[in-house]
């Protein structure tokens, strides 16, 4: 079979010439390399970003205290008069718009004797809004504490991994220890309420620098009937809810507020907000992110394409007079096709895993030497196109200008330099 | 598997003797196109016959290599007609052509024309891939042929690791490997010494006496006197033809 000797020839030229065969896959794994690379950590960082949007919850709707209409959406000062109650909470947790809702009694305490910032929160918060442990779990019923990792660093001497499972005595006072105030001030306060002794089960995650949810992070969690105890009182300063879906998010607020509104006698003394606002505000940022990372990898394919086309043009010209000696020892132009096309086809499905390989490779050692690069997320139809395209683009300008010198009669072809 | 074409490169077929391996009528050959075209070749009519060896020669730019590439099918003449071996093929394209190539003549060039990555064994072997010839008998008649222009302690030399005049053996031994009816070489000793060309056109008249028919292009009147005949090319016209063979009627021969 002619048609195998002439492969088995290609094949001992490009083996015998094991630098001119990579120096001519190079141009297709450069450009499948940086196709991949620049998709994978622009994934990464888009699921990064909207990672920490659903971390933030994109279908909760907040309940405040006092009416929006009332104060021109003064919901925060009115924190003191709040009427809502956990059995308003109870209430809209049973609607079928919603898949979770909690209290959230925010209150100072003292724990072990220092001031700390404590949000009391029903077991089902953390669906509301997850919050990621470092170890342990979230709390579940009474006398347990899930430390802030800022607060179980400042209470167990920067080894907060030792926590879960130690006790500490827990003290409220009658007023909320005010934010930011020193814990020598904030010791001072009168302590009204019994000292219980507290369970730690659960250490929330350390979160990155200047990420979206850190604020979130900063508190101590109880529950809620273990807060409103702390604080002496009865009613909660916030009800979250997630809807069961971004569709539902409209119908959940209509009916969480009919129902607190019938609870409350008919009284529209709080206000229901939806996350419509920075939801789209999110949409926006995702959907650019996500033009432009399609730019990205436009550009990559366009540049390792040109690379690509580049390397093999000049190739395929030096070898004009490889292809006039072939000729001219009775080669039919066929044969040099067939010659360059298996050549080609070898170099670029090489030269394109090799490409596949680097760009994974890099795409998972870039984030680990980078700390502030998220990690890259994979799209196997990305990386099937940068191969394709790439080995398309190898194969044709490895094959095209072949052909043509193939066509030139012998003599033509010997000339070139 | 198959090993069809099992010819040596000396083997001719009965009665070669009195035919013609070459008869071009009225070749020409135009370079360019519109302004700035080049008559390279103004009507050449040539007889060779088999066994015969010729020394072409003329001044620089006659047309001599002109003439030799579309003697060895390296080009597509602009008229006339050429039959090779008894074959007509001023009319032959694309595979046809190819295979008219690889089976009739042996090309020889002044710049050798080697592949420059492959041993001289490998080169040699080439245009046997073409011929599609099994492996082991490629081998086997490679090294034959190598053997045969003195290079059998060189077989897997590159090029680079080969001098002039070897290089030039290969080339040979390649022009050969297929068993052609025909031997052209342009200026064969042009990049060689003149001892190194002496032992060059030994290996020609070797060839020569063992049947080979030959057609030599050269500057030298020393390479010109080893052939039975000379014919003079000048502004693409043959213009003079001498020591033919007798008994053969080449019409234009002397023609100016
Ligand atoms: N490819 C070409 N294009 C244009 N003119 C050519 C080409 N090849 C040869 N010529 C011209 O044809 C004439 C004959 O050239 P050539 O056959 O190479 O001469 P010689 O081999 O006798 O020196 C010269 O005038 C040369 O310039
Ligand atoms: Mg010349």
């Amino acid at each position: 079979m002619k048609i195998l000797r002439i492969i088995a020839m290609g094949l001992r030229g490009l083996l015998g010439k094991p630098l001119r065969t990579a120096l001519s896959a190079l141009g297709i794994v450069i450009g499948v390399a940086s196709v991949v690379a620049l998709t994978s950590l622009g994934n990464g960082i888009r699921d990064s970003v909207s990672g920490q949007i659903t971390d933030l919850g994109p279908n909760i709707v907040t309940v405040s205290p006092g009416s929006e209409s009332a104060d021109g959406g003064g919901a925060i000062d009115a924190e003191m008069v709040s009427t809502l109650t956990p059995q308003d909470t109870r209430n809209v947790a049973a609607l079928p718009s919603v898949k979770a809702a909690s209290s959230n009694a925010a209150t100072g305490a003292f724990v072990d004797g220092k001031g700390v910032q404590l949000s009391g929160v029903d077991p089902s918060y953390d669906e509301v809004r997850k919050v990621e442990l470092a170890s342990g779990r979230f709390v579940e019923g009474g006398g347990e504490i899930v430390l802030s990792h800022a607060d179980a660093e400042k209470l167990f001497g920067g080894k907060p991994e030792g926590a879960v499972g130690k006790t500490l005595p827990v003290g409220g006072s009658a007023r909320n220890v005010p934010e930011g105030l020193p814990p020598e001030q904030a010791q001072d306060s009168r302590q009204e309420r019994p000292v219980r002794e507290y369970e730690v089960v659960g250490v929330v995650a350390s979160q990155p620098e200047g990420g979206l949810v850190q604020a979130a992070s900063a508190v101590s969690y109880v529950t809620t009937a273990d807060a409103l105890e702390l604080s002496g009182s009865e009613t909660v300063g916030q009800i979250l809810v997630a809807a069961t879906g971004a569709g539902a998010v409209g119908e959940a607020k209509a009916g969480i507020a009919s129902e607190i509104r019938a609870a409350h006698g008919g009284q529209e003394d709080f206000t229901v907000e939806t996350q419509e606002e920075l939801l789209s505000t999110f949409s926006q940022i995702t959907d650019q992110l996500n033009v432009f990372l399609a730019g990205i990898a436009g550009i990559s394919l366009l540049v390792g394409g040109i690379g690509i086309m580049n390397i093999m043009l000049v190739s395929v010209a030096e070898r004009t007079r490889e292809i006039g000696v072939r000729k001219a020892l009775g080669a039919t132009d066929g044969d040099v096709l067939l010659q360059f096309l298996f050549e080609a086809v070898l170099l670029a499905t090489l030269g394109g895993l090799a490409g596949v390989a680097l760009g994974v490779g890099s795409s998972v050692l870039l984030p680990v030497l980078i700390s502030d690069l998220p990690a890259a997320a994979f799209a196997t139809t990305q990386i099937a196109l940068a191969f394709g395209v790439s080995a398309l683009i190898g194969v044709l300008f490895g094959v095209v200008p072949a052909y043509r010198s193939a066509r030139l009669a012998p003599v033509e072809a010997l000339r070139r330099e | 598997m198959q090993s069809t074409k099992t010819r040596e490169g000396t083997e001719g077929g009965a009665g070669r003797a009195s035919r013609a391996v070459i008869e071009a009528r009225d070749l020409t050959k135009v370079y360019g196109r519109g302004e700035n075209t080049v008559e390279a070749l103004a009507g050449v009519s040539l007889a060779v016959e088999a066994g015969e060896w010729v020394s072409l020669i003329g001044p620089s730019g006659s047309g001599k290599s002109t003439l030799m590439n579309l003697l060895g099918l390296l080009d597509r003449p602009t008229g006339g007609s050429y039959n090779l071996g008894g074959r007509e093929v001023s009319g032959l394209r694309g595979g046809e052509l190819s295979r008219a190539r690889r089976d009739l003549v042996g090309f020889v060039f002044q710049s050798y024309n080697l592949l420059p990555g492959e041993t001289a064994l490998a080169n040699v072997e080439l245009p046997m891939v073409y011929a599609d010839v099994g492996r082991k008998e490629r081998r086997r008649r490679a090294t034959e042929a190598l053997e045969r222009v003195g290079l059998s302690g060189r077989l897997k030399h590159k090029p680079t690791e080969l001098s002039g005049g070897q290089m030039q053996r290969v080339a040979i031994a390649r022009a050969l490997v297929n068993g052609p009816s025909l031997l052209l070489a342009d200026e064969p000793t042009g990049n060689l010494d003149s001892k190194t060309s002496e032992e060059i056109m030994s290996l020609f008249g070797e060839l020569h006496d063992s049947g080979v028919t030959i057609m030599v292009v050269t500057h030298e009147a020393e390479v010109a006197e080893r052939g039975d005949r000379t014919i003079e090319i000048r502004d693409g016209r043959i213009f003079g033809d001498e020591g033919r063979s007798p008994g053969r009627d080449v019409e234009n021969g002397g023609r100016r």
